[in-house]
């Protein structure tokens, strides 16, 4: 039962999903028919053959458009949902079929729904918490008083979770998870609705409990910012299957190779041409040029430039990451459609 | 091994919730008193000038309804709706994610409402029932089996609605399990009408059924075990119990029998369970 130092926390091969969705026919008359002739059942295959895992200590993105198979796959992960196919071990565990031993384990964040109970104050959560997990009283108190630190919840502990804001909420969410200790926890989008000092706020605590206490973690998020801060390989998942799998950097190299290069020059240019790159425009004294990273470096371009003309500043730009990501899935879209 | 202590919040929270909405909670304590009143002008009609019906006699009857109202109070609180709308919703989702067994959880919680509402709603009825319509009391050691008989018909009263409940999987809504069982509550337990009332083969099929034991039995223990029973308890008196044991014990073998059950469909429609929702 014991998990050796090297191994997995999390491991998948071929992990698949089918649901069976009911198509409605449209209309009160389509309503009726399917009321008599039963409904049209279409299989879906939510997740599809998939194979990935998460090390010891380490911070995986799992990230996909809406509908991609990213909740289902930390549903089958955390053992609430049983796979069609395929298999996944949670802590070397099958999570579904020992899902109690692995759930007291793991940790899991919902942005989007709250494990707390509305009518109990941070501090009673705690409190019973420390029951459903079953921690020593001294214990708990030590685990309470450090999360209590760590996200600085001193302000509120006294509320009624249902009367504290987005961002108090999810890090009595973030504090709940935690207290019983876990190797791991499941961040479903713990960002979303954030104001941009509160993520900034979140993704610290991540990173804290992260290098502090060797968490690991899966992490969903449709906010790019969170997966280049925290997570060192993405998991790009869309219609159930993944298109890409490894660190975010080579994916900019991959999918957005090309730079632009905007120069302020000190004469005005007309009719500039250049080996290593294209003008795409000049405006006054400003010329923008664009160049592919994988060809030459923003340096090659420069010093061409700079041989015939006087630079006067320079800067580069690349592909935001949100843009690479948008780019990726559309890839995926076109590809499944035949374009 | 079960840990009580794991499941004692899930007891607490469910008291807090039932008491959250106290307009809804005086109301339904007015509608319980009127129930029983109408009940009540309602089966004098039916006797008339009759001392006795179905081998009921009058008297044995209106304790009969008060007894009842006691342990309607208790146990019409929708459970079954707040564990349907957890499938409907896909927040039964945030109760897998801890180390926790789910009927467990569930049993923990209606523990909790039931107990509550017995207290401050079916109390209270009875009580004034009890002063208002003169009722017969049973003997000391007759009240020690109600009381036990009582608590087993709260855990009866679980175990098919936690079955029961499994339905929504399969409806994808919980009103239409909501309804039968509203309708199960009503009729097939005795707590409307007693069971020797109903025709010779509907009688029959409801006394081999587990539904008895959630009304009806602690029921008749009260009354001293003096009405008419089913099959399994028949058979105990004829191995040489006293009524009121069989009755008990009866009750019992079905709750021996109903864990296995709920538990086996539970196992069922977990493994189909779809958790809706991101």
């Amino acid at each position: 039962m014991a998990v050796k130092s090297d191994e997995c926390v999390l491991s998948a091969v071929d992990l698949t999903r089918e649901f069976i969705v009911h198509k409605i026919r449209p209309g009160l008359f389509g309503a009726i028919r399917g009321l008599l002739g039963g409904r049209e059942k279409k299989r879906v295959l939510a997740v599809d053959r998939i194979s990935f895992s998460v090390g010891k200590g380490e911070i995986v993105g799992l990230i996909g458009p809406n509908g991609a198979g990213k909740s289902t796959t930390i549903k089958m992960a955390s053992g609430i949902l049983k796979p069609s196919s395929g298999s996944i071990r949670t802590f070397g565990l099958d999570p579904f079929q020992e899902r109690i031993a692995v759930a007291r384990r793991y940790g899991v964040v919902f942005g989007q729904r709250s494990q707390l109970w509305w009518s109990l104050s941070a501090r009673e959560t705690f409190l019973a918490l420390a029951e459903v997990y079953e921690l020593e009283p001294r214990e708990a108190r030590q685990e309470t008083a450090y999360l209590i630190e760590a996200l600085g919840l001193g302000d509120f502990l006294d509320t009624p979770v249902r009367q504290l804001s987005l961002g108090q909420r999810v890090r009595c969410d973030i504090a709940a998870a935690l207290i019983h200790r876990p190797e791991f926890l499941f961040l479903d989008e713990p960002t979303v609705g954030l104001d941009v000092t509160a993520k900034a706020q979140v993704r610290s605590y991540i990173e804290h409990f992260n290098r502090d206490r060797g968490v690991s973690a899966l992490l969903t998020s449709h906010d790019m910012v969170d997966v280049e801060r925290l997570c060192s390989r993405v998991l790009v998942i869309d219609n159930g299957r993944f298109l890409y799998e490894g660190p975010l950097e080579p994916l900019r190299d991959r999918f957005a190779p090309e730079r632009q290069l905007v120069l302020d020059l000190e004469e005005s240019v007309e009719g500039l041409e250049l080996r290593t790159a294209e003008v795409i425009g000049v405006d006054g004294l400003r010329v923008e040029i664009r160049f592919d990273s994988r060809a030459c470096s923003a340096m090659d371009v420069l010093g061409e430039v700079a041989a015939n003309h006087t630079v006067v500043d320079f800067s580069v730009k690349e592909l935001p990451i949100d843009e690479v990501i948008a780019r990726l899935y559309q890839d995926g879209t076109d590809a499944r459609e035949g374009r | 091994m079960l840990r009580i202590g794991a499941y004692r919040v899930f007891v607490h929270m469910a008291v807090r919730e039932a008491m959250a909405f106290r307009a809804q909670f005086l109301g339904s304590l007015y509608l319980s008193g009127l129930f029983l009143l109408l009940s009540y002008y309602l089966w004098s009609a039916v006797y008339g000038e009759q001392e006795e019906l179905a081998g009921i006699h009058i008297e044995d009857m209106m304790t009969y309804l008060v007894v009842s109202a006691l342990v309607q109070g208790a146990v019409i609180g929708g459970t079954l709706t707040t564990l349907g709308e957890n499938y409907v919703s896909g927040s039964i989702g945030t109760e897998l994610i801890r180390p926790l067994s789910f009927p467990l959880v569930c049993f923990a919680r209606t523990m909790g409402s039931v107990t509550l509402y017995l207290i401050l709603r079916g109390l209270p009825v009875f009580l004034l029932g009890a002063i208002l319509l003169t009722i017969q009391w049973p003997a000391p050691t007759a009240t020690i089996a109600f009381l036990i008989s009582l608590a087993q018909a709260l855990v009866v009263y679980f175990l098919l609605e936690f079955t029961l409940a499994q339905l929504t999987l399969f409806t994808e809504t919980h009103s239409a399990a909501a309804q039968l069982w509203g309708l199960i509550v009503s009729f097939a337990t005795g707590s409307l009408i007693p069971l020797p009332f109903f025709p010779d083969t509907l009688r029959a099929i409801l006394f081999a059924l587990p539904f008895q034991s959630m009304f009806y039995t602690p029921i008749n223990i009260f009354l001293g075990g003096t009405l008419e029973v089913g099959p399994i308890t028949e058979t105990l008196m004829a191995a040489g119990l006293p009524s009121i044991l069989a009755a008990l014990l009866c009750q019992t073998i079905w709750i021996v029998l109903l864990v296995p059950v709920a538990a086996g469909v539970w196992r069922f429609s977990s493994q189909r369970l779809v958790v809706q929702g991101g």
